[in-house]
């Protein structure tokens, strides 16, 4: 009895410091953290624990990057983005192998390598922050604003999230589209 | 004769001087039993249905993801289902221990109110991550549950939702193939439960149902493994088919509720037997002999070994081709692929002889047992093997009618046979 109330005693504990772990690293972040906003164009998928949610595609990871042949980057190798504000969105300043220690504005990511030659590697970043959960219904609308914010000419959509950023790690604040939250638009 | 009236006979039959009136007490008792095990089979299946549809209830509810709420509301809406959950448990833990309803309901619900708690959680922090940590998450969170209160409901649950994440894991990088490694450990953790079930309840329908989703997880888990598809998947696949089938035969009981193993493996080196009795699936052979395996020599020695080891201590009770002939195809097929290095054909003949033999003698086995659906299954065994021959030939349609009208014919004629043959035993 004594070591089942033990085992009882440790599942709770886990039970309870797991979630909990979460909030307080997450609820730091969108407290402490550096505001970036992402250029994204989101699809809609469902999750069947989680519901309804966008997948969000950032014009980030759509850039590729000559890597210095030293750095020696392998697929899916983790990396660290130190970003930078141009025109009010988020861009990558420079991808670097070890944790920065100077700059407070990075995140940790994987990215996606292929070589061009013998010598040069390509690079492109796989941001982590992919998912915003939405009330069940509200995917398939959230998929229609996004195409409607569409700009004909640049075929660039008006959309972008609002990523809290501290310690490499970032938090999603808010998806903005056409100048408007998500929440705005559903009222 | 029904309970109730068997029950109500009884002062009949005391009068009648037929039995006395101790036996009727003792009859009486015998079948007093039955019903009061059966009241509590119903409170353990409704125990078991409410902790299920509220949890899953719960999961549906946290799903649709309640976004005009505040950030601590949904917090504190995440916990609570959780608490109770706890708090149940602990109140079986302390005062229910002994009772199976309670263990499994409680067990039940607080796995499912974790899953909806770490659900709600990522929700409303949008933190990526794929469904497959969520469900490494979720089993960890929830597997001391199979000891704590012991149930074995959530055991199944658990089976179920580490195969789904070794499926998703594997299945999940486009650019790398990567291989559920924690499913082993993972699976390895039921061991003590699966044991102890075996001792306490290896009768039971319970029992049955946690061999079945074993056997279903391993089935399914030990094919994530390979790097790529060969030839000698097949040949893994055949390993622990054999394996499958040999659980019931390598324990004296014949009690406990192993069916599920054998039934899954007989199907398993069945499909193996009639993959590999094409002859094109041997050319492989001969494309990329030697090394090709790569990685893959790993998963295969390991499958391979495990049926042997199953094999060899199965010859305790069972002598080499006693009862059936499903474990030989083993020998048979490593046998015939030594032998496709050196003639293709006379690997292909090996094969479809050893299926033809091994209906024969299925259909056999089922006459002397009386066993309708052995016997069909031995004569499935040859039609199909026939069938499937014929269809790679390149002779006339009408022919081919001819020989599946014989074949129909032949099922007629045997199952008439053993209908008759138990008609004349009923009147003898």
């Amino acid at each position: 009895m004594r070591s089942a109330l033990i085992l009882f005693a440790a599942m709770i504990i886990a039970q309870w410091f797991v979630p909990w772990s979460s909030i307080h690293r997450n609820e730091r972040i969108l407290r402490e953290g550096i505001p970036f906003n992402f250029r994204t164009a989101p699809i809609d998928p469902h999750d069947p624990f989680r519901g309804e949610y966008v997948i969000l595609r950032y014009d980030m990871e759509d850039d590729q990057l000559f890597a210095e042949p030293e750095a020696n980057w392998q697929q899916e190798q983790r990396a660290y983005v130190v970003l930078k504000t141009v025109d009010g969105y988020a861009a990558i300043d420079r991808v670097e192998t070890e944790e920065p220690s100077a700059d407070k504005s990075y995140i940790r990511c994987h990215i996606n390598a292929w070589n061009m030659t013998e010598d040069s590697t390509m690079i492109s970043i796989d941001l982590p922050f992919d998912r915003y959960y939405l009330e069940e219904g509200r995917g398939h609308r959230t998929e229609q604003l996004m195409t409607e914010s569409m700009d004909t000419e640049s075929r660039q959509m008006d959309a972008y999230v609002t990523v809290r950023i501290l310690e490499g790690k970032g938090v999603i604040e808010e998806l903005v589209i056409g100048g408007k939250t998500i929440r705005e638009w559903e009222k | 004769m029904p309970v109730p009236r068997l029950l109500d006979a009884l002062p009949e039959l005391v009068r009648e001087g037929l039995i006395t009136a101790d036996q009727a007490d003792r009859i009486h008792m015998r079948y007093a039993a039955p019903q009061e095990q059966s009241g509590n089979r119903m409170l353990l299946l409704f125990s078991i249905l409410g902790g299920l549809l509220i949890g899953l209830g719960l999961i549906l509810v946290v799903a649709h993801n309640w976004e005009d709420l505040s950030r601590t509301t949904r917090t504190v809406f995440a916990f609570l289902p959780m608490a109770i959950g706890q708090g149940l448990v602990l109140f079986t833990l302390l005062k229910k221990r002994a009772v199976a309803g309670w263990k499994e309901g409680t067990a039940i619900f607080l796995m499912l109110a974790v899953g909806a708690c770490i659900a709600l959680i990522s929700q409303i922090y949008h933190t990526g991550g794929e469904l497959h940590e969520f469900l490494l998450v979720w089993s960890l969170l929830t597997v001391a549950l199979l000891y704590v209160p012991g149930s074995l409901v959530s055991g199944l649950l658990y089976i179920g939702m580490i195969t789904w994440y070794a499926g998703v894991y594997r299945t999940g990088s486009w650019h790398t193939v990567q291989h559920p490694w924690l499913y082993l450990p993972m699976l390895a953790v039921v061991i003590p439960a699966y044991v102890r079930e075996l001792r306490r309840n290896g009768s039971s329908t319970g029992f049955f149902w946690f061999n079945a989703i074993a056997a279903i997880s391993i089935a399914i888990g030990s094919q994530l493994f390979w790097f790529d598809g060969h030839l000698e998947v097949a040949l893994g696949i055949m390993g622990l088919a054999v394996a499958f089938c040999l659980v019931p035969l390598t324990y004296r009981s014949r009690t406990v509720r192993t069916g599920a193993w054998p039934f899954l493996g007989g199907i398993a080196v069945l499909g193996v037997l009639f993959f590999l009795s094409y002859h094109d699936i041997w050319t492989e052979i001969k494309r990329e002999p030697g090394d090709h395996l790569g990685p893959d020599i790993w998963p295969l020695i390991t499958m391979l070994a495990i049926g042997i080891v199953t094999y060899v201590l199965a010859l305790r009770w069972r002598k080499p081709m006693q009862a059936t002939w499903f474990p030989e195809s083993l020998v048979i097929v490593l046998v015939a692929y030594g032998l496709a290095y050196v003639s293709i054909p006379v690997a292909t003949v090996i094969i479809n002889a050893w299926l033809l033999a091994l209906g024969l003698h299925t259909v056999i086995t089922g006459l002397h047992l009386d066993s309708l659906p052995r016997m069909n299954l031995g004569l499935a065994i040859i039609s199909v093997t026939i069938a499937l021959r014929f269809f790679d030939l390149d002779i006339n349609d009408a022919l081919k009618g001819v020989v599946f009208i014989a074949l129909g014919i032949g099922f007629l004629f045997m199952n008439m046979r053993l209908l008759k043959q138990r008609k004349m035993a009923t009147h003898a």
